[in-house]
């Protein structure tokens, strides 16, 4: 965050308007309308923006004759990249001239034989990454994550953080809250750590550390497939095991405590004999048990994140609660499968589309292949999203998974 | 009606067993092979001693039954079921089925070895004088199996017809694509009335569906005493096919069709809207899947001139397109959306239709082709699978227009043939000889007008040999010394 504070980029007024928009005060308090008009201007200015520092994208709106001061949603739709493109090196040629070194680059699982999508984020980037995030994610939890309170579990392997950015996120939006974070995974061969498609292992002193702790609230992060497996382990012990477990460890149930909620990432591929998501939910409400705030036992709260190394901000939802919504300044719009056009109708599906304006260092505008449909909300977006499906793959081709997909794959090898 | 995936054996009683893997596939079992090729030279002895024309006859009345039962509307589910099958527009496949006729007409065929059987046909079955003294006939150097091409019916019948009428126990092994298009041509010498003829043509043909891992195919390959293969198709199979010929102790003789491609070339010039009418037929029809399809153009001029040009066929494909329309796959235009992309975003001029049932692609490029990182990127949206789907490339003359043909194979994203087959030209008169003289030698087989590429002449050779010489061998019979007089 204090490297993106410091970076020269802030004396470009873009960059300098994203920066202001995004760590003032909650953009969650505008209406949909404003929010909307607030993502047309940054649409052109960002475009102008990129015209600017680079010749690649002022060549590249003349050619598709795109007016950047102009520029409509229906030219977003067509500078919109497959994922496919950003593998290997291909996110070098978007890269703006004047780019910043001392960031990150994080990469995919890389687990199709292919190379891995890699994005690469510049500091400031990685600061509005860490706090847009933050401020979607606390919108929809409902609440705020209180400085040093809590303690959190993430089903993912420690060295998964310089990898993956939704670990990457979550990490960083933790230690900057002061929450403890625990990884409920080891990579089985530790010299390996580049290849994030290692087998895991449980890291059985996390886990117990976590379900012991009497820390409130207890965020739990995982693929689907972490909650499902491990809701069936529970069910199939027998009555000796559950209560020697239960003795060690106060689970099954296992309590979250006031606030405590369970996140989960990555969808359900990669996993063939997963139920689907509500299914998911109800069955491990039964061995996840959370309280209000005022300390009165609910269901437990799950979101899940959509989230993939080529988008900087997420789309979140919190089961029974809301759908999918992107950031207040993310453009999330869906794509007719046949035309690539823009479509607006209401439960109609379509290519999910992601266009974040506050990326500084590339034009982000890309889809990964999820199809999803929207609906209208009265929620600060206007809109949410709900996820589908992948498209599938034919002729041997292969579509970006989203990060949280390598996790489920990880653990489907163990 | 032919059972869709069980041998056609006429009046041959065989032994048929599961395919290995797919049990609703029946085939040859090894057995029943051997028997088959046993009898080859008692087959071959009988129709190879039968006049040439009289088979053509048996030929040519299978030719007419099929007009009759297409013109009766007998055909309607397999146009449905081949499209499904082989992916093509139904209005492609209506339109294949009706070019049946033409290439089992008997004067085509009688034609095409008049022009290429040393001798003329009569040389099939009888000895004709070449030179005083000296004579040819050519004889069957079956049995032939013929692994044929995959999609459409017409590149399979054209070989098995040839290899038959030449006078050759033959054994086709469609695809599972086409063969119950196959399946239902052939099917009409049941059809043919009784003569010696008949009889000779039924017994000298099996048509049979052989799994990849079928031991009666490896048996044919390795081990029979084939006397010739004809493999019709790209790697990796040819490899594996061509192994396996090579361990057989009887060496028969191997012949590959394919892999090829076909390419426009189109000069500042011309008259453009005939030009841009021939490219969108050459394109659409049969979706640029034959060896002839026309997969990349040159434009030889200037790149406003040749902007112009793209234009205009993006026009004409809208319209041509638009007769062939082919299912729209969410997946495949996916896939095509990110090539397309792809090339805008690395420099390339695209113009593609609006339309998903006529999913055409124009790219345009100055001087060197923009499709050079696609193969990396997107491995899977090789020549193969790219349909209506065409990349234009500008340059200023002749020559750079065959620099781009020759260096075609080793472009990553034509991975998999062995050159340019056909070159459709569409040039000026004033360059049209200096085009040709630097196509000669540039490994093309053939040379045609834009908008005709698909189309056979009768007389036509394949991939540069006469199909004839491939299914015969010349027996050669000097009756005296004295014509030699003076010769070495």
């Amino acid at each position: 965050m204090e490297n993106g504070s410091r970076s020269k980029l802030l004396n470009d007024p873009f960059v300098k308007r994203v920066w202001e928009l995004i760590m003032g005060e909650s953009l969650f308090k505008k209406s949909p309308a404003e929010l909307a008009s607030l993502r047309e201007s940054l649409r052109r200015e960002s475009l102008q923006y990129f015209a600017r520092h680079s010749p690649y994208y002022l060549d590249l709106f003349e050619r598709l004759e795109i007016d950047p001061a102009k520029a409509t949603l229906h030219d977003i739709a067509k500078l919109a990249i497959p994922s496919d493109m950003l593998r290997g090196e291909g996110q070098k040629r978007f890269l703006i001239q004047d780019l910043e070194e001392g960031g990150e680059t994080f990469s995919s699982s890389g687990t199709t034989g292919k190379d891995p999508v890699r994005v690469y984020r510049s500091p400031v980037d990685l600061a509005i990454m860490l706090k847009a995030n933050t401020d979607l994610f606390e919108h929809v939890y409902g609440d705020v994550l209180k400085q040093g309170e809590g303690i959190a579990l993430f089903m993912a392997a420690p060295e998964l953080r310089y990898k993956l950015s939704f670990v990457a996120f979550v990490d960083l939006t933790l230690d900057k809250k002061g929450i403890e974070l625990l990884y409920g995974m080891d990579l089985e061969d530790k010299s390996q750590a580049g290849t994030p498609w290692q087998k895991l292992t449980t890291n059985k002193e996390s886990l117990m550390k976590f379900l012991k702790s009497k820390k409130e609230p207890k965020l739990f992060f995982t693929a689907p497939a972490g909650v499902h497996i491990l809701g069936q382990k529970f069910e199939t012990m027998g009555f000796g095991q559950r209560t020697v477990y239960k003795l060690a460890t106060g689970a099954p149930p296992i309590k979250l405590g006031k606030g405590g909620i369970v996140v989960t990432g990555g969808g359900s591929k990669g996993f063939a004999d997963l139920p689907e998501y509500p299914q998911l939910v109800s069955n491990a409400q039964k061995h996840f048990i959370s309280k209000d705030v005022e300390g009165k036992q609910v269901d437990t709260p799950f979101m899940d994140v959509l989230g993939m190394t080529e988008t900087l901000t997420a789309l979140i939802d919190r089961y029974g609660v809301m759908d999918k919504v992107p950031h207040p300044l993310a453009e999330a719009f869906l794509l007719d499968p046949f035309t690539f056009e823009p479509i607006e109708e209401e439960g109609k599906e379509g290519i999910l589309g992601i266009f974040n304006p506050f990326t500084t260092s590339w034009l982000e505008v890309f889809y990964p292949g999820d199809i999803m449909t929207c609906h209208s909300s009265k929620g600060f977006y206007g809109k949410e999203f709900v996820y589908k499906r992948r498209l599938s793959v034919k002729e041997g081709w292969d579509l970006q998974r989203a990060c949280g997909g390598t996790l489920e794959e990880m653990m489907t090898k163990q | 009606m032919c059972p869709v995936l069980a041998p056609l054996l006429f009046d041959r009683v065989l032994e048929t067993v599961p395919s290995v893997g797919n049990p609703q596939v029946m085939e040859l079992s090894p057995s029943a092979l051997r028997e088959l090729v046993s009898s080859a030279g008692k087959v071959q002895a009988e129709l190879s001693s039968i006049p040439i024309d009289d088979r053509l006859q048996v030929i040519e009345h299978i030719a007419r039954r099929w007009k009759q039962k297409l013109d009766n509307g007998d055909f309607e589910e397999l146009k449905k079921e081949m499209s499904a099958s082989t992916g093509y527009s139904p209005a492609l496949m209506e339109t294949e089925l009706s070019f049946v006729p033409a290439v089992l007409g008997a004067a085509n065929i009688r034609k095409n070895l008049d022009a290429s059987v040393q001798g003329g046909a009569d040389a099939l079955h009888k000895f004709v004088e070449m030179d005083e003294t000296e004579m040819f006939r050519h004889v069957p150097v079956g049995p032939v199996l013929i692994i044929s091409s995959g999609n459409s019916i017409v590149p399979t019948l054209i070989p098995t017809v040839v290899s038959l009428v030449t006078g050759n126990l033959t054994v086709l092994k469609p695809s599972i694509a086409n063969y119950r298009g196959v399946c239902e041509v052939f099917q009409l010498l049941a059809e043919v009335p009784d003569s010696r003829a008949a009889r000779a043509v039924r017994s000298a043909l099996v048509v049979s569906y052989f799994g990849h891992d079928s031991p009666s195919l490896k048996e044919a390959l390795e081990e029979l005493p084939m006397g010739m293969v004809n493999f019709w198709g790209a790697e990796p199979a040819r490899t594996v096919v061509a192994n396996m010929v090579g361990r057989n102790h009887n060496h028969p003789r191997f012949f590959v069709n394919g892999p090829f491609t076909g390419m426009a070339i189109i000069e500042e010039g011309v008259e453009i809207l005939q030009a841009a009418d021939d490219l969108a037929l050459d394109v659409v029809l049969y979706d640029q899947q034959l060896c002839s399809s026309p997969t990349t153009g040159v434009f030889i001029g200037s790149y406003e001139r040749a902007k112009e040009f793209l234009k205009v066929a993006g026009e004409r494909l809208d319209e041509t397109g638009a007769e062939f329309p082919l299912p729209p796959d969410q997946d495949r235009l996916f896939v095509l959306q990110g090539a397309r992309r792809f090339i805008q975003m690395d420099g390339g001029m695209v113009l593609s239709s609006k339309g998903p049932e006529n999913p055409w692609t124009l790219v345009l490029s100055k001087g060197r082709s923009s499709l050079g990182g696609l193969a990396a990127q997107f491995p899977a949206f090789n020549l193969f699978a790219r349909r209506r789907f065409l990349e234009i490339v500008v340059v200023p003359d002749v020559e750079g227009a065959v620099e781009l043909l020759r260096s075609l194979p080793d472009h990553p994203a034509f991975k998999g043939i062995d050159g340019v087959q056909s070159v459709g030209l569409a040039v000026t008169d004033g360059s049209r000889q200096r085009c040709v003289d630097l196509l000669v030698g540039a490994g093309v087989h053939r040379i045609l007008p834009l908008g005709d590429m698909f189309m056979r002449g009768a007389v036509e050779p394949y991939d540069g040999v006469t199909m004839s010489s491939l299914f015969t061998r010349i027996v050669y019979w000097r009756q005296a010394n004295a014509a030699l007089e003076g010769q070495l």
